[in-house]
């Protein structure tokens, strides 16, 4: 890293991914959800809270299971990682003492990945838990952001570029991918997952970054809603 | 505080000692246990070395082989960290396949290798498309006392600083390595990245006591490398600073140790 | 190939650069003035470390070090039985299992168990129970777990007497500690005592030597009601010759009895 202190140019996504949403697609499950951000596509189904083999029971709260598939094969290293983050989320987010001894079983299918892949799960996750009704103590918000250092001319340092929800090229362009996940009470942060070396300053611009976009996505989120409440009512 | 009421109210005696910002093994909220580190235990590995955090014991072998490279990449060597937690280091654990702890952690050494370019695969090149060194890293715990990813880190870094690699020659006509055990070279290490893992708990009248942990990895030039949370209760921007800020010089600390060890 | 999904991908083969340099290995056990390739006479064992206590998590652990060979145990137990099928009314069970860490031999090992490591644990099992009271833990296991840390000769031995020492530590009844040894033998009067991995008996040294007594005899000792648990004897040896080597085995295995003495009282006394 040359120059720790240049100014960091936030562009607008170009152009912003378009999110798209259509829940209760899965007739089987409790709820589902098949969720895109741009090119990239999950789906999820929920089963719960059902029941469990009791020398698995908690007593005193119910527990998350979440299975996290990759787009063909069975899961590697790579999505159980990332699994423990969405796991992570809906753990704390689902309101978890109210079902003892029973399990929420979450399946998450990767449809195609075409960058941003954790937060699109983690917001399809939480889409599908909406949709089957389940008790939360608030809906989780993830965003993901890459930061990619450009050179405008020879004369000039290069400034750090900051992209919101990147797709797969602007990803590898960058030096550094970074994924947030914020209640949308108090805007704080749950979890994070960040990749890439960088300074503790550009990680501090990257989560201001995250936090102003967390708008659009919950906007996005009440639309859905709203839309399927609307089309319940209608029949 | 009695010794019964660990057992009968676990939960009731942590929060008692918090109260008081201290923890059951008088330690404060911020102090990290006493770290050592020993390099070279194993003389059967390439590169090896022995790291205690407190009551936590962690060993890492580095074993250096020869293979043909990928033909996607035939002028990269290649590094396979493994975490092993076996059955041996804590009830927790059966035998059998890792458990799912222990390929989460396997994927973390992996992720921190190929974000701070530890090594640069280049380097453990011999003969283009022919020839390149496979470094299997394998990280073994021996007693699990909590922090073993911190201290897998830190001997894994460790164990593949000290790896000496012998020079290696193709001989033309029989088309077969020859290796020189007189040349030795040392492998070169990019960085020296140190994780530091904290715990949060949570003020509430909650019965679970310990709500998420994170993980950040940074090095003595102020990199931060890493910064994993996965899940757990909201923490504000604040608390984030204060862990980032003990991260930094906990490396300091840390690097120092490296420095020392790698010297002497 | 079937990939293991739960671990990275490695190439699917790869060799020791051992393979491919000019390492000199010595043509006889002995040199020119009797002395063995790490500088012992035929008769000397090398120097033991124990270590009671090693591993906090453990109910019971122990670190036995014979100068290049390590080797680290923990016990668990006694506890309840996860198997329907393993429950007995009237006694315990008990769980062996030895594993070579993957740097610990001069070739890179893999991770999944082979037939080898399912052996050495038979053998551990077989050496140590006898030494358990078994009927005082009735309905419930004792675990036994050994990982060889780095392997230099003698390993048997080594787990056998770190075994023994970390089943003390844990607190199980026992009717008396396991010691072992294990000697290589080379002709009818060469008996190395605690071979190095060089020495160990293997089909490459059978044809420098012109004597068909070839192998090597381990012996797992009860030391002080003097009686023999395991013995395990490997190659071609004549009667007379396998007695000798017993002897030799049960007496060095008798001379640990005062060394894994005293890190037992010592590990009380902490």
């Amino acid at each position: 890293m040359k120059d720790a202190t240049n100014i960091s140019v936030e562009l607008p996504p170009t152009p912003p991914r378009k999110f798209n949403c259509e829940m209760n697609v899965l007739k089987n499950t409790d709820g589902s959800a098949l969720y895109s951000e741009g090119d990239t596509e999950v789906m999820v189904g929920v089963y719960g809270p059902a029941d469990l083999k009791e020398n698995k029971q908690e007593v005193h709260e119910a527990l998350v299971d979440v299975d996290f598939r990759p787009k063909h094969g069975s899961p590697t290293l790579a999505e159980k990682y990332l699994m423990q983050f969405i796991q992570g989320v809906c753990e704390n987010a689902i309101m978890l003492t109210l079902h003892p001894r029973t399990v929420f079983a979450i399946i998450v299918q990767i449809m195609q990945d075409q960058g941003s892949l954790l937060s699109c799960a983690i917001n399809a996750t939480c889409m599908a838990l909406q949709d089957a009704g389940i008790a939360m103590k608030y809906m989780p918000v993830a965003v993901t952001v890459a930061i990619k250092s450009e050179v405008h001319s020879d004369i000039e340092d290069p400034t750090d570029v900051i992209i919101v929800n990147p797709n797969l090229k602007e990803e590898t362009e960058s030096f550094a991918v970074l994924t947030y996940v914020f209640d949308n009470v108090k805007q704080n942060l749950l979890c994070t997952h960040t990749r890439g070396p960088m300074l503790p300053k550009q990680h501090e611009r990257c989560l201001e970054t995250a936090r102003g976009a967390t708008e659009r996505v919950l906007t996005f989120f009440r639309e859905s809603i709203t839309q399927k409440v609307a089309a319940g009512l209608e029949i | 505080m009695s010794d019964l009421t660990k057992h009968i109210q676990p939960v009731e005696y942590y929060k008692s000692f918090l109260k008081e910002q201290v923890r059951p093994d008088t330690r404060t909220l911020q102090q990290i246990r006493q770290t050592t580190l020993n390099v070279g235990p194993i003389t059967s590995a390439d590169g090896s070395a022995l790291v205690k955090i407190g009551e936590t014991m962690v060993v890492c072998g580095v074993k250096a082989e020869l293979t043909q490279p990928t033909v996607e990449e035939p002028t990269k060597g290649m590094i396979v960290p493994n975490l092993d937690l076996p059955p041996l280091c804590s009830s927790k654990y059966r035998t059998g396949p890792p458990s799912e702890q222990a390929q989460i952690g396997t994927q973390f050494l992996d992720n921190l290798i190929k974000i701070s370019k530890l090594v640069n695969s280049e380097d453990l090149c011999v003969v283009p498309d022919q020839l390149v060194w496979v470094l299997y890293c394998d990280v073994i715990c021996l007693n699990n006392d909590g922090g073993v990813m911190d201290a897998a880190v830190i001997a894994m870094v460790a164990a593949l600083q000290s790896v000496k690699l012998p020079s290696v020659t193709m001989n033309e006509e029989t088309e077969t390595p020859v290796t020189n055990f007189d040349e030795m070279t040392p492998l070169k290490i990019n960085c020296l990245p140190v994780a530091t893992s904290f715990t949060f708990f949570e003020r509430l009248d909650n019965e679970e006591i310990t709500s998420g942990h994170m993980t950040i990895v940074t090095d003595a030039d102020d990199n931060l490398f890493l910064l994993d949370r996965p899940g757990g209760s909201s923490i504000t921007d604040g608390q984030l600073d204060q862990c980032l800020q003990r991260s930094f010089e906990r490396t300091k600390e840390v690097v120092k140790l490296y420095n020392a060890v790698h010297s002497s | 190939m079937p990939t293991d999904a739960r671990r990275l991908a490695a190439p699917d083969s790869s060799q020791d650069p051992k393979l491919f340099g000019d390492i000199v290995k010595p043509q006889t056990l002995l040199d020119e003035n009797e002395m063995r390739a790490d500088g012992r006479y035929m008769t000397q064992p090398r120097n033991i470390f124990l270590q009671c206590g090693v591993v906090s998590q453990a109910k019971g652990s122990a670190y036995c070090e014979l100068s290049k060979t390590k080797v680290i145990c923990s016990v668990y137990g006694p506890k309840d039985i996860e198997m329907r099928e393993e429950f007995q009314i009237n006694k315990g069970k008990l769980k062996c299992e030895l594993k070579y860490a993957p740097f610990s031999s001069s070739k890179h090992r893999e991770h999944i168990p082979d037939a080898e490591d399912v052996e050495n644990s038979d053998i551990l099992l077989q050496a140590i129970s006898p030494a358990v009271c078994l009927q005082r833990y009735p309905k419930s296991q004792i675990e036994v777990h050994v990982l060889v840390l780095e392997d230099d000769g003698s390993v048997m031995p080594a787990a056998i007497t770190s075994a023994s020492l970390a089943l003390v530590d844990a607190g199980i009844e026992m009717y008396d500690v396991v010691t072992a040894s294990s000697v290589r033998v080379a002709g009818q009067e060469a008996c190395f005592i605690d071979p190095i991995s060089s020495e160990q008996f293997s089909r490459a040294s059978l044809h420098k030597s012109n004597d068909i007594n070839q192998g090597m005899v381990m012996v797992a000792l009860l030391p002080s009601i003097n009686q023999v648990s395991s013995i395990l004897s490997v190659g071609h040896l004549e009667s007379s010759v396998l007695q000798e080597a017993i002897t030799t085995c049960t007496f060095s295995a008798q001379n640990l009895h005062s060394v894994v003495r005293k890190s037992i009282i010592s590990s009380f006394k902490k």
